[in-house]
């Protein structure tokens, strides 16, 4: 870990800020290390470890804003930064460009998520044996032709300093393991399935998980699916999978309900607030503080992020804002500005979103589902949206094809298309199971920059819904 | 000498020999000084800019196959020190690769390809990017549409590449990117370039099209029924293509760990006879042109389909040591300055059609079928099997030759080898580069489009 003091840096920030006199700065000074083991067919392919450290900052003045960031953390490094970010300023001045207003008051405050053991103190060659017995189960598995175990653990520490007051300071540790086997079996074609688990915790997540069951869960399925053949296109009745329900809504409602979408006019959920959007057992959230989510107690203007209900029973509430968001579109600040690392400028991001539960058990959903499909997401791919258009794409895992209320054989190649206004009304069924989950391999895309989600919901049965196939 | 670009602190030969020293085995350094400048729009008018300037170094070290890297921003030498340790660390408690060969022997410098560091770039302030974004969203006015957001980024890169069997290895390249999304009532359309040179004319000349592609989005629907029929990619979604599905199967990596559809059909035709794709650095203007791959390794043009047979495979010196054959090394590309060298192409090029004329001409020639100018998903397609999945959020249905109406929200599934193969039709005769893929239009049948 380094040797210097965050708050430190957020200090000379301050005062240096105070000295260019400008209007408003706000500082994002980042501490971040990575490890990821990289295992494929019993060979250690990547054992690496990143080390990032440094200071972004944003100068407001005369309504206009620049950023500029830097590894120096010394007070010429600081002072230097800030000049650049007026500059910057300037020149969106001299362009005839937008003025921006942030609205509410940034909080103090420091926050740790919780964990037992410090995942970085344990020594790498723990990491990677757990890697390697992972990868060596499922390799062992008949069919399996190609097997990749990855490890990652993530440490991620935020001060966060404005002009105005705000002053947090909050660090997460994420950890988690994903496993991938393509397979091949006779006569098959050959299918890749993968399956992830992440949490924000310590090494004891790590220890305790039976990673070999999953990995040997993973292969069987992927053997399964290379028989499986891939369903005739169309439109189906669809049970869909916790996690594909937090990716569908992350994708195709989430992205349409940030502010900075929606501000822009690229939103088809601009200017819908207090209209029904779905049926009344619909309830979305964005959550920070989720337990099986990512950690976000404040976002990254200090600005603390609680629960946001963005869909109250089926009406469009709220959209998602950071400072300046809140102020154009006349809402409250909601804590969703972030950014990807201390060199990135804020844009308006998820947190934990997902959907909450209804009333009805998965097995009743399934009996009462004479013919259609059943959605995983082991496997996946992800998925992509047009937030413009409200239309979204997803490549999703091996399914089943459900006859007479059970789920029978398995398809694979099942991808699904839609627009997302449509697709929510047309669920008909919301189940009483929750599943949130986030991954220390990957996160959310969007403006060329990436953070860390959650996503989730419970099961749901959609009416309609376009499956593209043969 | 301090190294063009770098600071006066940073020296290549000490960081490797320290590197050395720590491991008590063999080392590389990576190293890139870049500062970017850019500038965002949102709703039509300027709404941020920023600049950032960044040391980044990477260390791999090998202690009898033993491997460990690790790397990130460096402001100083004790933060170089630092990654050092690290990666020595990790290599320390790595368990030992059989097939470990060492690091690139062979450092060298294959042909300087031309007009890959621009001034103007280098030296293009925010105000500069601005003025590109503000006469290209004026031309979206004039044609009836509004700009929702658009950017503009100039990038300046130095790069160092040395290893303990030789260097330093050094170049330097700018890179301009520009990208613009227009929307109009209820449909919105996207497009970009990218080049070494800041090219602020070419996204002006596109502003027109992006207009009047967001507008018929908004009368734009879906298809009626499925249909089985002929497919139109624009270059761009025929680029897409080239790079989501075949790149990661033309990797000997993905060969060799039996992830790869193309292992053991060296020498077979794979495609159709109407194909030729090869791996090209040397293009003028080309971000990914480059004299030295991520190892150091000479760059040069390789033939990788040929009429359609299967040439070469791409190559690390790693994965040319084991399999030993379908080409020689000089395509390592990495994830980061710190990570492993893996295959991967440079400027994949199709070539275009000596005989075809132009994209509509191609449209003349399509019975039924769709033409997709956009979608999102594609990349979510699998090169392990060939399985091209996406949805069309743009495109065209075209009957008899001519474009009946605008279509989005197509559904599209197909198997790369069989469109590309026997249900190859015809490529356009010119081509457009974006990203490391250069391809013309291409022309397809047999996908399930629905």
């Amino acid at each position: 870990m380094p040797g210097f003091d965050p708050a430190a840096v957020a200090d000379l920030f301050l005062e240096e800020a105070r000295r260019l006199g400008v209007d408003y700065a706000d500082a994002r000074i980042q501490v971040y290390r990575y490890r990821l083991v990289v295992v494929e067919n019993g060979v250690v392919k990547e054992s690496s470890y990143t080390v990032s450290t440094g200071l972004g900052v944003r100068v407001v003045e005369g309504g206009y804003q620049g950023y500029a960031s830097t590894t120096r953390l010394e007070r010429s490094g600081v002072r230097e930064a800030l000049e650049e970010a007026r500059r910057a300023a300037r020149a969106v001045a001299s362009a005839g460009g937008r003025r921006v207003e942030l609205a509410g008051k940034p909080a103090r405050g420091r926050e740790a998520s919780p964990y037992k053991v410090d995942p970085l103190s344990v020594d790498v060659s723990e990491a990677v044996e757990v890697a390697l017995n992972t990868n060596k189960a499922a390799a062992e598995v008949e069919g399996a032709v190609n097997v990749v175990t990855r490890l990652g653990i993530q440490y991620d520490r935020r001060v966060v300093a404005t002009t105005d007051g705000g002053l947090v300071d909050v660090e997460v540790r994420l950890v988690g393991l994903s496993h991938a086997t393509t397979a091949k079996a006779d006569g098959g074609q050959p299918e890749m399935v993968y399956d992830s688990k992440s949490m924000v915790a310590g090494w004891e997540f790590i220890r305790d998980g039976d990673w070999e069951a999953m990995a040997v869960e993973v292969s069987k399925l992927a053997a399964e699916a290379s028989k499986a053949p891939v369903p005739k296109a169309g439109r189906y009745t669809v049970i869909l999978e916790p996690e594909v329900v937090g990716l569908l809504l992350h994708e195709a409602f989430g992205h349409a309900s940030e502010g900075d979408i929606v501000a822009s006019g690229a939103s088809v959920l601009r200017g819908r607030l207090g209209e029904r959007v779905a049926p009344e057992y619909i309830t979305i959230v964005d959550d920070g503080r989720h337990p099986q989510g990512y950690y976000v107690p404040f976002d990254d203007e200090a600005s603390p992020k609680g629960e946001t209900v963005v869909v109250d029973r089926g009406i469009l509430k709220s959209h998602l804002t950071g400072r300046a968001e809140a102020a154009e579109l006349g809402l409250p600040v909601t804590g969703n500005a972030r950014v990807q690392s201390f060199r990135h400028p804020h844009l308006v991001r998820q947190t934990n979103f997902y959907l909450k539960p209804g009333d009805w058990r998965v097995e009743e959903m399934l009996e009462d589902t004479r013919e259609g499909l059943l959605v995983t997401v082991k496997g996946a791919r992800g998925g992509q949206t047009d937030p413009g258009q409200g239309t979204f794409t997803f490549n999703m895992g091996v399914s089943y094809i459900i006859e007479r209320g059970e789920p029978r054989s398995p398809a694979r190649g099942v991808s699904i298309t839609g627009r997302i206004l449509e697709v929510l009304n047309n669920i008909d069924a919301v189940g009483r199971d929750l599943r949130v989950s986030t991954s220390v391999f990957g996160g959310c895309g969007k403006g060329g920059q990436l953070v860390r989600v959650g996503d989730g919901g419970p099961h749901v049965r959609v009416r309609n819904l376009l499956v593209g196939g043969r | 000498m301090p190294l063009e670009g770098f600071p006066e602190w940073f020296d290549p030969e000490r960081i490797l020999r320290l590197a050395e020293r720590e491991s008590g085995g063999e080392a590389e350094i990576y190293a890139t000084y870049s500062w970017r400048v850019a500038v965002d729009v949102k709703a039509g008018s300027v709404e941020r800019a920023y600049r950032r300037a960044e040391l980044a170094v990477g260390v791999r070290v090998a202690v009898d196959g033993r491997v460990g890297g690790a790397g990130g921003q460096a402001s100083s030498m004790g933060d170089v020190e630092e990654i050092i340790r690290a990666a020595a660390s990790i290599a320390k408690s790595s368990p030992r690769d059989p097939r470990w060969p060492g690091f690139n022997p062979t450092l060298g410098r294959g042909p300087e390809p031309p007009s890959v560091y621009d001034e103007e770039v280098a030296t293009a302030d925010a105000s500069r990017l601005a003025g590109v974004l503000v006469e290209a969203s004026k031309r979206v006015a004039e044609e009836g549409a509004r700009v929702s957001e658009a950017s503009a980024h100039a990038l300046t890169e130095h790069e160092v590449y040395i290893n303990s069997h030789g260097g330093p290895l050094d170049s330097r390249g700018t890179s301009f990117l520009a990208y613009l999304e227009a929307v109009s009532g209820e449909g919105s359309y996207y497009d970009y370039v990218d080049s070494t040179s800041l090219e602020g004319e070419r996204l002006a000349e596109l502003a027109p099209l992006i207009a009047r592609r967001a507008r018929e989005a908004g009368e734009a629907r879906g298809l009626d029924e499925p249909l089985r029929g002929q497919l139109l990619l624009e270059p761009r979604e025929a680029g897409e293509l080239v790079s989501v599905l075949l790149e990661p199967a033309l990797s000997a990596e993905a060969v060799i760990e039996r992830r790869s559809p193309l292992a053991g059909r060296l020498g077979e035709r794979v495609l159709s006879e109407h194909l030729t794709i090869v791996d090209d650095p040397g293009l003028p203007g080309r971000p990914s042109s480059r004299c030295f791959d991520a190892e150091g390794h000479p760059a040069s043009r390789r033939v990788l389909f040929d009429s359609g047979i299967l040439k070469a495979y791409l190559h690390t010196y790693y994965t040319s040591r084991i399999l030993g054959q379908g080409g020689g090394p000089g395509n390592a590309v990495r994830r980061s300055l710190w990570s492993r060298p893996v295959p991967g192409g440079s400027n994949l090029v199709v070539e275009p059609s000596k005989t075809k004329g132009g994209i509509d001409d191609l449209i003349a020639e399509m019975e039924r079928g769709v033409v997709a100018t956009a979608n999102i998903g594609m990349w979510m397609s699998r090169p392990e099997s060939g399985r091209l999945t996406a949805t069309i959020t743009h495109g065209y249905l075209v009957e008899g030759g001519s474009i009946v109406r605008p279509v989005k929200g197509v559904s599209l599934m197909a198997d790369v080898y069989e469109i590309l193969g026997g249900g190859f039709i015809a490529a356009s005769s010119q081509r457009e580069c974006r990203g490391g893929v250069c391809s013309p239009a291409l022309l397809v049948e047999g996908a399930t489009l629905s």
